[in-house]
């Protein structure tokens, strides 16, 4: 896992992603700054649950992924079953082009997680 | 006369777009003053308009290049904690908080008896902490600034913002410690005096400034406002509500819109259909809500735009100062477009805007000439 998440950080606009398990607990970290693990792992599963429940209400699915544009940074998060990817990047960084790269190392950790399993 | 002929044709029918098209390209031709001054006019015209703003950032990046790659190298030749401030503070300029504290945690480590980085670091945070009023944000402000003001025992500045934050928090007793400190450094300081007579009046808080910063962040607002938020003007109602209107109007003709809001803070000022959604805006409010309060615990500063993306397909919203717009699209198109033809058809329908006269004259064809 360490190894995609590294591979995922080479990408230009990146500072650093993280798996988390739904609960928010960290699995595993390639960020940067080591104070920002803890803060990205809990709220992004907070985040990701809160917003699971309130489309459900409203009688829509779940999200499989969400892109977050903020002052001082992009945050995009994935769906991956036994938990989801979270990735911190530049705040110009290009959403569409950072998603793809996202989005494939996503299915590269689902797999690995089933072959863990 | 290309020059102007390009200023002209983004000003004769000005939308967010081609005001976007005009500066780009003038930017393309080395003409960094002419492309300046037509982004300052599109900023007149559209000031909450992203793609205007994000291009100002950039001129203001290409402005600073030169000078920062020079103090980057003399740092590279010899650290120096005053360059690595000054770096940092340029940085801080340009919006790019995350370098600007990572250029002061080094110099932390590297002169931790200089209280520049400190101070720097103190009012980052404390800045963000009247955004976000997070504990967090709030207890690192104080951490640094209380840093710079033990190393520097003559410093102002911090004692100015300690006194400010501690009063701030309703711990009048800290407040006063730092006014009187700076009233022995300068007894004139009258505005300390009138702050040290207020808080004097004050009951002490009687409890531990942890306890204070969480209170503040559980209640959502600060016991003592800060005089720039007292001062910031408020938008007005009528105008807000009818920009609200004419901007969710056009919004509605966009491909692939299924429902959509307008909103401010917690309030859905325009909800128009088509609804394939009970209650979107109710369901917009709650989840905008959310994504702001994770943004800023994430220590990602104040939240712009936000895609959620599922098989219902892509629920956007985007922030326009004062506003935000939250739309239930199709899936299928490309997020970054899609958010600019947002909030470019959001700006220029919410904005009435007069073209600008005075152009060139238009060339008239060689042969109507002969």
């Amino acid at each position: 896992m360490q190894e995609i998440l590294e591979e995922l950080n080479r990408t230009p606009g990146v500072r650093g992603s993280l798996v988390s398990t739904p609960d928010g607990v960290l699995a595993t970290s390639a960020l940067v700054r080591q104070e920002d693990q803890d803060f990205l792992a809990a709220m992004g599963s907070e985040l990701l649950g809160k917003t699971v429940e309130m489309l459900r209400e409203a009688g829509l699915g779940p999200p499989v992924r969400a892109v977050i544009s903020a002052e001082y940074a992009k945050i995009l998060l994935a769906d991956l079953e036994m938990g989801y990817l979270a990735v911190l990047a530049e705040p110009s960084a290009n959403a569409d082009a950072l998603l793809l790269e996202v989005m494939a190392a996503a299915s590269r950790l689902r797999r690995r997680s089933r072959i863990g399993v | 006369m290309a020059l102007a002929r390009l200023r002209w044709e983004a000003l004769r029918d000005p939308t967010p777009g081609s005001l976007v098209t005009g500066v780009e390209r003038l930017f393309a031709r080395g003409e960094t003053a002419a492309a300046s001054a037509l982004l300052e006019r599109g900023l007149a015209l559209f000031p909450d308009y992203n793609g205007l703003l994000d291009l100002a950032r950039t001129l203001k990046r290409e402005e600073r290049r030169v000078p920062m790659q020079r103090l980057r190298e003399a740092l590279g030749r010899r650290p120096d904690p005053g360059i690595y401030v000054q770096l940092a503070s340029l940085h801080r300029e340009l919006g790019e908080i995350p370098e600007a504290e990572a250029l002061c945690d080094e110099a932390r480590l590297r002169f931790p008896h200089d209280g520049r980085a400190w101070l720097m670091l103190g009012e980052i945070r404390a800045e963000r902490f009247k955004k976000t009023l997070l504990a967090r944000d709030g207890g690192m402000a104080l951490k640094n600034l209380e840093r710079a003001a033990d190393l520097s025992s003559e410093g102002r500045r911090p004692r100015v913002l300690l006194a400010d934050l501690y009063a701030s928090l309703g711990a009048p007793e800290l407040a006063i410690r730092h006014l009187d400190r700076l009233l022995e450094l300068d007894p004139t300081e009258k505005w300390a005096r009138a702050l040290k007579e207020d808080l004097t009046r004050m009951e002490p808080s009687g409890r531990d400034i942890e306890s204070l910063l969480f209170e503040v962040e559980r209640r959502g607002r600060l016991l003592r406002t800060f005089t720039a938020m007292a001062e910031a003007a408020l938008p007005d109602e009528a105008e807000l509500r009818a920009r609200a209107e004419r901007g969710g109007r056009a919004l509605r003709s966009l491909r692939g819109v299924r429902s959509l809001a307008v909103l401010r803070e917690g309030e859905v000022l325009v909800e128009i259909g088509p609804q394939s959604v009970a209650a979107f805006g109710s369901l917009a409010v709650r989840l905008l809500k959310a994504t702001r309060y994770s943004a800023r615990k994430m220590d990602a500063g104040e939240l712009r735009r936000a895609v959620f993306e599922g098989p219902f397909g892509r629920l956007l919203f985007a922030g326009m100062r004062g506003l935000t717009v939250a739309l239930l699209v199709d899936g299928g198109f490309q997020i970054e477009r899609l958010l600019h033809q947002v909030e470019e058809v959001f700006e220029r329908a919410s904005r009435s805007v007069v073209p600008v006269e005075g152009g060139p004259e238009p060339q008239t064809p060689a042969v109507a000439r002969t």
